[in-house]
């Protein structure tokens, strides 16, 4: 295997398993391009009743860059855990433009009529953003799990392997950091 | 807040959860005293947690199309010659306009496709010009034809279309009748077959891309779109491999999700998921729900339900059963290979049915006589592997090859015979004689890569010819034992030989189905079981265990009295019983091993292999029983293995297979007087010490000796702390973990070492527990968990893991218990209680382990009443 290829996600993964040290930050910023422009493909493009599901994007972004028979479940795992963090900034900073937009009025009617879907409870994602950044600051672990789960779509078993602790501690991270969002974000 | 107030709502927050529901909020009383932010902190989450639905559950990608911008702003846009007047559709491609030719000159309604990726070389945009005009020169009545394409001013590509007005192809079928279907698929077939013919493929077939007109004619879109957007999104030219674009996994070949070439095969698949769905109105897989790792293993692993299978009273699936059902099954087959050879070849069985003849197309269990096809057509075949290749790297290529083929065909087939020879040579003569070579692993490592490379470049070229085949699959399961047969010196590769083996396997599947090959098929799904059960995959190890006995079963009622046979089908019977045994599945077990023992005495009883087998499943019996708490039928079926073995010991003191066999005997027989008879469990141990350090001396690089002499070493070690020598435990015990540490430094991939390792550290706990040193034996237990928890996070099929976990669990969290630290005890003992629990509702308990949860519960309670 040839590590000067540049763009080989394959190969950067193993590094990251193996514990190379500039591999992540090689891996985040070649994911980070990749998922972007997906993001970018899906926002312009995708059907309203079949709306943006950045976990199928990871997914898409994951099974476009790795050849995952050369990967192990280890690794693959990291890089959801990359594309995890890249997924929040991406949503995040889509979310702040729509704000901003709804703010000086110009798209606000056009922009709901498009948008033609009810979720029910909505949930907006900056105060989202804001609960977990709250929380970053008095449970790391906990914060991080979620970051996994609700932005890369990890299952219980996946967050485990990346955090390097048992399914168990997650599942019962989990239970908390549900309800205590639960409880955040329809706090009036 | 601060992080101990957090953690504290945190705890109670947990333990007022653990409470039944209409206790909880007198248990938060209790529990809070007076503190009333923590009491109001926790009351509000417990409401929220009552919720039915949480908001961060959805995943964001509920919320997230809130952010969706409108594609308002289209309308009324010119795009080249066009003008945009609506949209009338969304994919993943991009968003398709109604527009309409604006430059008067005539009155034309398009599909216009707008992608909103910008050229970024000129290079590219002469690619998606060159590949546009391919597109464009189709010209079929059932394909949509490719208009225009260009640039907008503002940078986006877009595509002009031949305007389709129908239904999508699934609400059409719907009211057809079965031979109105296969008729509408035929013209599909025909389209798709012209395309081939033109070096086009679909790549992204998929019945909302088929839609019917109001004449009743299919019209297939996008043809060959999913190639030019992805190389156009990829924003590199070079990268023709695939990366695919379109994710429609439902009705993606196996080779698509592994990103291997796209080629006519996989279209062939896709129809194949097409016309099932439209005859059965269900997809083959069940995606649902699935993590993308489920999806990519459903997809490449696990067949799909039969046609006639699907259980829905308002299919009339008799109707499918047979030809029907075989022909989509073999559109649908994992190997490209044993797909239809092209698409014509689909559309002919399908005719051939309509016209009641014999159908090409047979179960997967009948023999596959495609290879006899190519073997008789040889010029046809080789014309047909071009066709690929073309479609993969390219006409030119292609073209270059086919003229150069007749000049090179004789040194090519020199060639060929020569890589034959030497990698024959490199696997059966120079692979065993290195294999006991102290230190060789290196050499071997290379040499199973080299001849992996020439096999598999041999295997390719080389699909007609049986014989080679037959030598190629014996070649590839040569590699695996070396990489990972657990009953031989390997690589400890585990997975590698799983691949190895697996390739052996499906070569052996297409072999004409004689008795021998049948045999052969066997022993591979036997050594595929072997190599799982190592891997404690315990669930797929099974499986290919069944499938080996079913070929036995087959083959021995034809000819009952093959003696051979017959003792190949009880050692699969055994591999299979201690399979369940590992499992906790003794109930399952023991009547197998009851069986195997009855039917051994058929056998050349004076055979030393037979002997042999019969000492090692009567101690396998023996063993099983005592877990079961059937002690003594235990000890009765266990003293019969010991007198067999000790005779065999006597008479063959220099045959290393005969010496393994009495080890196990040993060891089995001492582990099942633990705890009742301990002096004369550790007689055996010692008997099975003395056995692996002969075997040591005879050879020192003998790994598995080694690792028989750590673990006689520990179980020394367990019968001394049962029989409190504690310092002679302790010795017995250190000098066991320093095999297995150097053991796991020179195979760190190996679990059982890990396991072992695991097991022994509960046992130094023990040892230190009795000898009161409650630090000492909190660390080992400690270790023990965190080599059972790596274990068990590998693979969630591993029960036993998961309940060596839970026991160590147990023992950390009573010794904490004992130290003070009640926080971390009831961490301990609650983790532990959660994973017996769980194997409980698994039926994963044997009765042995049912005291660990009440053990559990106790510890609890008493915690709980102290706290």
């Amino acid at each position: 295997m040839n590590l000067t290829k540049p763009k080989d996600v394959t190969v950067l993964l193993n590094a990251v398993g193996a514990g190379d040290e500039s591999a992540p930050e090689e891996l985040l910023a070649f994911v980070y391009d990749d998922l972007r422009r997906l993001a970018r493909a899906h926002f312009a493009n995708e059907k309203p009743d079949h709306t943006l599901q950045p976990t199928a994007l990871v997914h898409e972004a994951y099974i476009r860059l790795v050849s995952w028979e050369n990967v192990s479940w280890q690794n693959r795992a990291h890089f959801f855990a990359v594309a995890a963090n890249v997924m929040r900034n991406i949503l995040i900073d889509h979310a702040r433009k729509k704000n901003a937009q709804k703010r000086s009025g110009g798209q606000r009617i056009l922009l709901e009529e498009a948008v033609g879907f009810q979720t029910g409870q909505e949930l907006d994602l900056l105060a989202l953003d804001e609960a977990l950044q709250t929380l970053e600051k008095v449970d790391g672990r906990q914060a991080k799990i979620v970051e996994l789960r609700f932005f890369g779509g990890l299952s219980i078993e996946e967050t485990a392997c990346v955090l390097k602790i048992s399914e168990t501690t997650v599942r019962r991270e989990w239970t908390f950091a549900k309800a205590w969002f639960q409880r955040e974000l329809t706090r009036d | 807040m601060n992080p101990e107030f957090w953690g504290k709502i945190k705890q109670t927050f947990e333990l007022a959860l653990a409470q039944p529901e209409q206790n909880r909020i007198e248990f938060l009383r209790a529990t809070c005293q007076g503190d009333n932010e923590l009491f109001e902190e926790v009351i509000s989450l417990l409401n929220a947690h009552d919720k039915t639905e949480h908001l961060i559950e959805k995943h964001c990608f509920d919320i997230a199309g809130n952010i969706l911008p409108s594609s308002h702003r289209y309308e009324g846009r010119q795009f080249g010659h066009y003008k945009i007047i609506r949209e009338i559709g969304r994919g993943g491609m991009g968003a398709v306009f109604l527009a309409e030719r604006s430059d008067g000159e005539f009155q034309q309604k398009v599909a216009l496709k707008i992608i909103r990726q910008g050229f970024t070389n000129g290079e590219l945009e002469k690619y998606f010009r060159r590949e546009r005009q391919i597109l464009a020169s189709l010209n079929h009545p059932n394909i949509a034809k490719l208009l225009d394409g260009g640039v907008s001013e503002t940078g986006e590509l877009f595509l002009a279309m031949e305007f389709i007005e129908g239904e999508t192809l699934l609400a059409f079928a719907e009211s057809l009748s079965l031979g109105e279907k296969l008729g509408l698929f035929l013209k599909i077939c025909g389209a798709v077959a012209y395309a081939h013919r033109n070096l086009v493929v679909h790549r992204d077939l998929k019945p909302s891309n088929i839609l019917v007109t109001r004449g009743n004619e299919p019209k297939l879109l996008d043809f060959g779109l999913a190639k030019l957007l992805d190389e156009n999104l990829l924003d590199d030219v070079t990268q023709t491999q695939t990366a695919f674009r379109a994710l429609t996994p439902a009705y993606a070949s196996p080779e698509q999700l592994r990103g291997a070439s796209v080629t006519t095969a996989s279209d062939i698949y896709s129809l194949g998921v097409v016309l099932y769905e439209m005859l059965s109105g269900e997809r083959p897989f069940d995606l649902e729900k699935k993590s993308l790792d489920e999806v990519l293993r459903t997809i490449t692993q696990t067949e799909p339900l039969r046609l006639s299978q699907i259980r829905d009273p308002k299919l009339q699936t008799q109707h499918l059963r047979g030809d029907i059902e075989n022909i989509v099954a073999m559109a649908l087959r994992k190997e490209p290979e044993r797909r239809f050879e092209s698409v014509e070849a689909f559309a002919d069985d399908i005719e051939r049915h309509l016209s009641h003849r014999t159908v090409s197309a047979r179960p997967n269990t009948v023999k596959y006589r495609a290879s006899k096809f190519l073997r008789r057509n040889k010029i046809a075949a080789a014309a047909a592997a071009l066709v690929i290749v073309a479609l993969v790297s390219g006409l030119a290529i292609a073209l270059w090859q086919a003229k150069k083929a007749g000049r090179q065909r004789d040194r090519a087939e020199k060639r060929f015979n020569d890589v034959r020879q030497l990698s024959n040579s490199l696997l059966f003569e120079i692979a065993p004689k290195i294999e006991r070579l102290n230190g060789s692993t290196e050499a071997r490592e290379i040499l199973v890569k080299r001849a992996l490379e020439y096999l598999d470049s041999l295997a390719a070229e080389s699909q007609s010819d049986l014989a080679l085949q037959s030598e190629l699959a014996s070649a590839y399961e040569k590699i695996g034992e070396l990489q990972g047969n657990p009953n031989k010196p390997n690589l400890s590769d585990f997975a590698g030989a799983i691949l190895s083996y697996e390739k052996a396997n499906a070569i052996r599947r297409r072999l004409p189905v004689t008795p021998e090959n049948r045999r052969l098929l066997a022993e591979n799904f036997r050594q595929l079981s072997a190599v799982r059960f190592i891997q404690n995959d315990n669930g797929a190890s099974l499986q290919d265990s069944s499938a080996a006995l079913k070929i036995y079963e087959g083959l021995l009622a034809e000819s009952p009295g093959a003696t051979e046979m017959q003792a190949s089908f009880i050692e699969a019977e055994l591999e299979q019983a201690q399979i369940y045994s590992a499992n906790n599945q003794y109930r399952t077990a023991i009547p197998l091993f009851q069986k195997a023992v009855a039917t051994l005495p058929n056998l050349d009883p004076g055979k030393q292999k037979t002997r042999a087998l019969t000492a090692r499943t009567y101690s396998l019996l023996g063993n099983a029983l005592s877990w079961d708490n059937r002690q003594p039928e235990a000890e009765v079926e266990m003293s019969k293995a010991v007198l067999i073995a000790e005779s065999l010991a006597r008479e063959y003191p220099n045959d290393s297979n005969i010496q393994q066999d009495v080890w196990r005997v040993f060891i089995w027989a001492s582990s099942i007087y633990e705890d009742s008879k301990d002096e004369i469990c550790l007689q055996f141990a010692q008997r099975a010490v003395k056995t692996s350090e002969t075997a040591i001396a005879s050879d020192p690089a003998n790994m598995q000796a080694k690792h028989n002499l750590a673990k006689s070493l520990s179980r020394v070690g367990i019968c001394s702390v049962n029989l409190k020598k504690l310092s002679e435990a302790h010795s017995n015990l250190a000098q066991a973990e320093t095999i297995f540490l150097e053991l796991i430094n020179k195979e760190p991939k190996n679990r059982i070492y890990q396991n072992d390792l695991g097991k022994l550290y509960t046992r130094f706990g023990d040892t230190k527990q009795k000898q009161h040193d409650l630090n000492g034996a909190l660390s080992a237990f400690q270790r023990s968990v965190g080599l059972f928890e790596a274990i068990a996070q590998t693979d969630e099929r591993n029960t036993l893991a998961r309940r060596d976990l839970a026991q160590s669990l147990k023992s950390v969290g009573l010794i904490q218990l004992e130290l003070g630290e009640k926080e971390n005890a009831l961490q301990s003992l609650q983790r532990a209680l959660e994973i017996v629990t769980q194997l409980k509702q698994q039926n994963a308990l044997g009765d042995w382990d049912k005291s660990l949860l009440t053990e559990i519960q106790t510890a609890l309670q008493k915690l709980n009443v102290a706290g």
